[in-house]
Parts: C-alpha cells; sequence; structure tokens
C-alpha cells in the first residue's frame, strides 16, 4: 500500500493514543491508519469511522444457524414421530439448545469469514508501516505531511507522549 | 493526584436519613402488626423473601469488592466503596435473621409435617446453629475488610506522608488475605441460606444447583444495584472524574455477563427437569408457571431479570447512558425481588389470590429504609473514594508518573 510522505508515532499507552489522535485531527492533519493490537471503539469514534460490515455478517450468521439448526430438528421431529415420556412431537425447551448452538456456529463461521474478505487477508505486502510490536503491545499512527507540516506533526507527536517517531514513505 | 483534594464523605441531607428511618420504622410497624394479625403468614412471607433479597445483595457488593482484590483489577477502583456501602447492610442482616426464629413454626412446613429422612438437617436448632454460624463468620469477615479499606483511608488523609511511604501497607495486605477466604465462603453460606431458607420450604423438593443459582443471582442484583448507585452518586457528587463513561461501560457488561449467567443457572435446571420429567420434581416449576395466581408472575420475572436487560445490554452506548442504566438496573433489582417472591410465596402461601398488597409493600419499604439509612451513614463517614488503595492511586496517576522506577 504506497502512500505519501508520512511519520510514523508508536505509543505505549491508549489513553496517549487517543489523545494525540484527538489531537492530530484538530490540527487537520491526514490520519492515514491507527494500528492497535486489539479493538477499540474510541478509537472508530474519533476517527469518525462507521462501525465495521463484518457485525452485520455476523448477526445474519447467527440468525440463519439458529433458524435453520431448529428447522432441521422440527424436520427431524416431523419425520420420525417418536411420542417419548408423554413430551410434544416439537418440544420448545429442549429446541432452545439447538437454537443457541446454531447461533453460535454460524454466527461464528460468518463472522471470520467475514473478516477475512473485508480484511482482504492474507496480505502479502504488509503496510510499510506496520512494526511487529503492533501485535503486541504497542499503537501507532500514521500521519500524512509534507513539506514544513512534518515538523508540525514530529513536535506534536512527540509532546503527546510517542515513545519513538520515524518517517515512513511509499 | 495529591491527598485533599476532593476526597470527602457523601453529602447526603439529614432529609433523606429521615425518610429512610421513617421508611423502616413503617416496614418494623407494618411487620409487627402483620404478624399479630388474622394473616400473620403474609408477614412472616415478606419477611423472608426480603431478607434472602437484602440479604443476598448486600453479600454480592462485598463480594464485588473481594473480587476486585483478588484479580488486582484496576478498573472498577473508584466503584469500590460504593460496593462497600451496600455491604454496610451486613450487621443489620446478621440481627435481621434471628427474628425469622420467631416465625419459624409459620415459615418452615417440615416443622409441623416433619419429613423423618431428612431430619437429620431439617431441625430447627440445626438449621439456625449453622446458618446463624456461617452469617456471622461471613458477616465478621465481610466488615473486617471494609474496616481495613476505610481506616486506610482515614489515615492517608491524616496523615498523607507516612501513608505515602507505605504504599498498601497492613491494611492493605489484611485485604489481600481477606477477600479470597470471603469469595470462598461467599459460594458456601449462600448456597446454605438457599438450601435452608428458600429450598427447604419445600421439604420435598431439591435441585442440587439452587445453591449456585442463588448465590450468582444474588451477585447479579449487587450489580445491578452497584450501576444505580455509580450513576446516580456519579451525578450528585462530581465524581466524573474518576468514575469515567468507560468505567460504567465496564460495569454494564460486567451486569450484562450475569444476566446471562443467572439465566443459564435458570435454565440448566428447568431443562434437567423438564427432561427427567419426575412428579417430585416438576411440581415446583408447574405450580409456579402453570397454576393460578403465580402464572404471569413467572413470565413477568423472565422478561425483568432475563429478557429485557439482555436486549437493552447489547448496546454500547446505552450501557453508559444513565437514562436508560438507571431505569434497567431498578427493572433488574425488581426483577430480582419479584423473582424471590416467586421463589419463596408459592410454597407457603396455599390461597388464590396473590399475597400481594399494602402489608408486602410496607414490610419491603422497611427493608429498603434500612439498607439505605446503613448506606447513607456509611458514606456521610467515610471518603467516597478509596485514596489509599494502591490500585486506585496506580489507576489515577498520568502514564509519566507510573514510569517512574
Amino acid at each position: 500500500m504506497a502512500h505519501d510522505p508520512a511519520l510514523l508515532g508508536i505509543f505505549p499507552h491508549l489513553d496517549d493514543l487517543l489523545a494525540a489522535l484527538k489531537k492530530v485531527k484538530k490540527d487537520g492533519f491526514n490520519i492515514l491508519t491507527v494500528f492497535s493490537p486489539i479493538h477499540f471503539s474510541e478509537i472508530q469514534e474519533i476517527l469518525g469511522h462507521k462501525p465495521s460490515a463484518v457485525r452485520y455478517f455476523c448477526l445474519a450468521g447467527g440468525i440463519l444457524g439458529g433458524v435453520s439448526l431448529v428447522g432441521l430438528a422440527v424436520y427431524a421431529h416431523l419425520s420420525f414421530r417418536l411420542i417419548t415420556s408423554g413430551k410434544p412431537v416439537l418440544p420448545w425447551i429442549p429446541f432452545v439448545v439447538v437454537f443457541f448452538e446454531g447461533t453460535v456456529l454460524l454466527s461464528v463461521i460468518f463472522a471470520v469469514a467475514a473478516w477475512i474478505l473485508k480484511g482482504r487477508l492474507p496480505r502479502v505486502r504488509p503496510n510499510p508501516a506496520y512494526d511487529p510490536r503492533f501485535s503486541e503491545d504497542r499503537f501507532g499512527i500514521l500521519v500524512g505531511c509534507r513539506g514544513e507540516e512534518r515538523e508540525l506533526v514530529w513536535k506534536l507527536l512527540e509532546e503527546a507522549g510517542a515513545e519513538e517517531i520515524r518517517d515512513v514513505s511509499g | 493526584m495529591s491527598p485533599g483534594e476532593t476526597y470527602g464523605s457523601a453529602q447526603i441531607s439529614r432529609g433523606w436519613i429521615a425518610l429512610f428511618s421513617a421508611l423502616a420504622l413503617a416496614g418494623a410497624g407494618a411487620f409487627l402488626v402483620g404478624v399479630g394479625g388474622p394473616q400473620s403468614l403474609r408477614a412472616w412471607q415478606a419477611y423472608l423473601i426480603n431478607y434472602v433479597f437484602w440479604t443476598g445483595l448486600s453479600f454480592g457488593a462485598v463480594l464485588f469488592v473481594a473480587v476486585l482484590n483478588m484479580t488486582d483489577a484496576r478498573w472498577g477502583r473508584s466503584l469500590k466503596r460504593l460496593a462497600e456501602a451496600l455491604g454496610a447492610f451486613l450487621p443489620a442482616a446478621f440481627l435481621l435473621f434471628w427474628v425469622l426464629y420467631f416465625g419459624r413454626g409459620e415459615i418452615f412446613p417440615w416443622i409441623s409435617e416433619p419429613v423423618p429422612e431428612k431430619a437429620g438437617w431439617l431441625n430447627v436448632g440445626f438449621l439456625f446453629a449453622r446458618n446463624g454460624g456461617g452469617l456471622l463468620l461471613l458477616t465478621l469477615l465481610c466488615m473486617a475488610l471494609i474496616f481495613y479499606s476505610v481506616k486506610a483511608d482515614r489515615e492517608f488523609l491524616t496523615r498523607p506522608a507516612v501513608s505515602e511511604d507505605l504504599p498498601g501497607g497492613k491494611p492493605w495486605r489484611v485485604q489481600r488475605v481477606l477477600s479470597p477466604i470471603i469469595g470462598i465462603l461467599y459460594a458456601f453460606i449462600l448456597s446454605l441460606l438457599g438450601f435452608d431458607l428458600i429450598m427447604s420450604l419445600d421439604p420435598h423438593w431439591y435441585s442440587t444447583l439452587f445453591g449456585a443459582y442463588y448465590f450468582m443471582s444474588s451477585f447479579y442484583a449487587a450489580l445491578a444495584a452497584l450501576v444505580l448507585i455509580s450513576h446516580l452518586f456519579r451525578r450528585t457528587h462530581g465524581l466524573q472524574e474518576y468514575i469515567h463513561p468507560h468505567h460504567l461501560h465496564d460495569l454494564g457488561k460486567l451486569l450484562f455477563a450475569f444476566c446471562l449467567f443467572s439465566g443459564y443457572l435458570f435454565y440448566v435446571q428447568f431443562l434437567v427437569i423438564w427432561y427427567g420429567n419426575l412428579p417430585e420434581e416438576t411440581k415446583y416449576i408447574i405450580l409456579r408457571i402453570r397454576f393460578t395466581p403465580w402464572e404471569p408472575m413467572g413470565w413477568i420475572v423472565l422478561g425483568m431479570i432475563f429478557i429485557l436487560p439482555f436486549l437493552v445490554l447489547l448496546n454500547r452506548k446505552w450501557k453508559m447512558n444513565p437514562a436508560v442504566m438507571i431505569p434497567v438496573s431498578l427493572v433488574v433489582l425488581g426483577g430480582m425481588w419479584l423473582e424471590r417472591f416467586i421463589l419463596v410465596a408459592p410454597s407457603l402461601w396455599k390461597e388464590k389470590s396473590l399475597p400481594l398488597g399494602p402489608l408486602e409493600i410496607l414490610i419491603t419499604g422497611g427493608f429498603f429504609g434500612i439498607m439505605a439509612l446503613s448506606l447513607t451513614v456509611f458514606l456521610r463517614r467515610v471518603p467516597l473514594l478509596p485514596v489509599s488503595d494502591p490500585l486506585f492511586r496506580e489507576a489515577m496517576k498520568p502514564h509519566a508518573e507510573k514510569e517512574k522506577p
């Protein structure tokens, strides 16, 4: 993923990252991307991005899984009407378990599939700004900057608590 | 962070204390009139319902503090004192337990109709000895936990220089030792209360999970109460700097988790009873979901403690919104009270009418008055925040200061 010259700020603390993001955004600089080991809704809110569509895939998978597995159980029960201990042919009480299991199964499968597709994984060439520490315990902000902006962004990231700042170019 | 900032005790007017005292007195009066009247059973069963509800809630709140200590949790440290305040009811709960002794003949059916094969367990002397002993032990441990927590804060505020040199110190070490003991005893003693004060009302019925269901649902009720008072005190006492929206979000997630877990514990008992279809087991459930006057109550309880909170607490923003969380926590608390009602009353009340009227409301108001009175008197005397707690101080420090050697 090629991009214009940019500065990468690496942060050890989430609070500092959030404060830096707010400042960078307020000052009108171009935030190219943010790296984080895990999902934080606060980052999304500051960037103004809409929540990922993965959750809708997950919801669809859950509904489909629950309904289809109960449908299968209903079909099986109606095909073999074995009345046991006076219980109804279609007992809703144990069907809760079937519904739950089906919901979990397909929602997980759909979520993982959507995550791979939406994330365009596997990524053969990673983002040049990516640092393995972003998968451990560090956060990063990649801010696009040209000419005299570079000094301003560097100072801003430094004051915000970045432990390391470096140039990244496409 | 330095001592002397906004770490005062709660500013609660005397008007509230007068109101809570009046409620407590009205409840006591109604109970005495009820016990002396023609429907003394209603008064006793209302007393028992409230006893198991409020005592479980209070122990659950102290368990929250113990769990924070055991897990070295920083996230909920600013909620610690509010949870301890809910535990201030416990000495009263211990005394209120002994009132049940005077109503034993009306409350426990196995006294008038003994069950010979269970007589070794279900006899008055042993029941009051084991429950009284268990309550005494757990109450003393909980009080010690709260005492050392408050003591450390008072010392910190009066002698900050000395306390700064001793991060944690003896009170903190004592809290660390007491917390896991309380966690383990909570499970044992609240199981005992669930078995003896609720399950034994129908002495031929049993469910081995009932004790776990009682202590876990009590923790759920405690979390709902903590959500309620956190939102209230955050607004009225300017705690926004210490109780952030993300604290409320985390607390909301915990409430959601225990909504699911309580529902799960109910369902695993229900499913096994339904599947086994043994008359001595199913009659307990059938009475509560098929027979008048209990049937609608069973569905109302399911909606209030599971369906509604489940749907509302899925939403992230709502978990941080007091306009949503205050009503939801009140619904959960109301639902949990009704759940205790439907566990206790059908075992004792054999009439066709629902035993829910002014007498029950007044007795419930009396218990609420005692709980609110304990909470307000406690919070008027102690700092609202656990100022000396090393993990609270750690959580409140700026990052740069945290990394100093």
